[in-house]
């Protein structure tokens, strides 16, 4: 008895794309979100923002670059350039006159409140732009030294203590704002 | 006084929130893989039906032009070298010249008009 046997075999292009793909998503999704959290007002731009820079990661793959600390660098700087277009939508609104809380730190009542302490300065760095914020949260938050921020945003170590310099003072202007406002 | 390195950790979403829920965590996994598998068999199709259209189009514009009666290259033309009188049953009147230089000139008759009862 003879038959024929047809045997699928799966596109290999397609399957190693997708699997990279994969554990690109596995091995830095959580981190990814951390930093997402930290440089967005709510759970859900964050959640926008991830989905958005592995989108990017599945529309290119080939220029995800090989090894997983040239990927990390790849998918925060695509992240930090997500969170700037959005900052940059939001300042041109707010310009046009159009009311965004995200660009202006509440006034705290009492400075003695921590609550409102935390509020502040967490508006005020929101409210910082997008690379400086990230470098910001990377040197404070997450305890990476200039070296690594310098690394993962592609930028020089110099550029990264400017922006961690001036970060600094603005986040310190407007807790002091704040302070004299109440 | 607090640093700004305890100001920001007091007011961490990070430490104070759950983390991602994992639905959601998962739910996005498969909007990545799905983008990276179903988009590119429509790109390559797409890719040909433009090739294809683009083909067709050269085609179509080559054809136009080789029938597009032109003036004569032999130096021959003269102002107006052709005279062309196009009477159609489907299509108004007209009369049609070609200059030396090749501009084409078309007149569109009336409806109305009969030189066989003018003459």
């Amino acid at each position: 008895m003879t038959g024929e046997v047809t045997i699928a075999v799966p596109d290999a292009g397609t399957n190693s794309v997708t699997d990279r793909l994969g554990l690109l998503f596995d091995t830095h999704h959580q981190r990814l979100y951390r930093l997402a959290r930290r440089m967005s007002r709510d759970r859900d731009e964050a959640r926008d923002l991830v989905q958005e820079a592995f989108l990017r990661a599945a529309r290119a793959p080939a220029s995800i670059p090989a090894g997983a600390t040239s990927e990390e660098a790849w998918l925060v700087r695509v992240l930090v350039n997500l969170c700037r277009d959005r900052w940059r939508r939001r300042a041109a609104r707010n310009r046009l006159g159009a009311s965004d809380e995200g660009l202006h730190a509440p006034a705290a009542v009492n400075p003695e409140n921590a609550l409102v302490a935390r509020s502040v300065i967490w508006h005020a760095l929101r409210a910082l732009p997008a690379r400086r914020r990230a470098v910001v949260i990377l040197y404070e938050l997450e305890g990476a030294t200039i070296e690594v921020i310098a690394r993962l945003l592609g930028i020089t170590r110099t550029t990264v203590r400017w922006h961690l310099a001036a970060g600094r003072r603005q986040l310190a202007n407007a807790v002091r704002n704040s302070g004299t406002k109440a | 006084m607090r640093t700004l390195r305890e100001k920001l950790t007091a007011g961490d979403p990070v430490a104070s929130e759950p983390p991602a829920d994992e639905r959601e965590v998962q739910r996005i996994r498969g909007v990545m893989l799905d983008e990276a598998t179903g988009r590119r068999p429509r790109h390559r199709h797409e890719r040909l039906i433009w090739m294809a259209t683009g083909a067709v189009a050269v085609a179509v514009t080559i054809a136009a032009l080789v029938r597009q009666p032109g003036p004569p290259l032999d130096g021959t033309a003269t102002p107006l070298a052709v005279w062309e009188e196009t009477r159609s049953v489907a299509t108004r009147r007209q009369l049609q010249f070609v200059t030396a230089g090749g501009t084409r000139i078309i007149w569109i008759f009336n409806e109305g008009l009969d030189l066989e009862r003018q003459r």
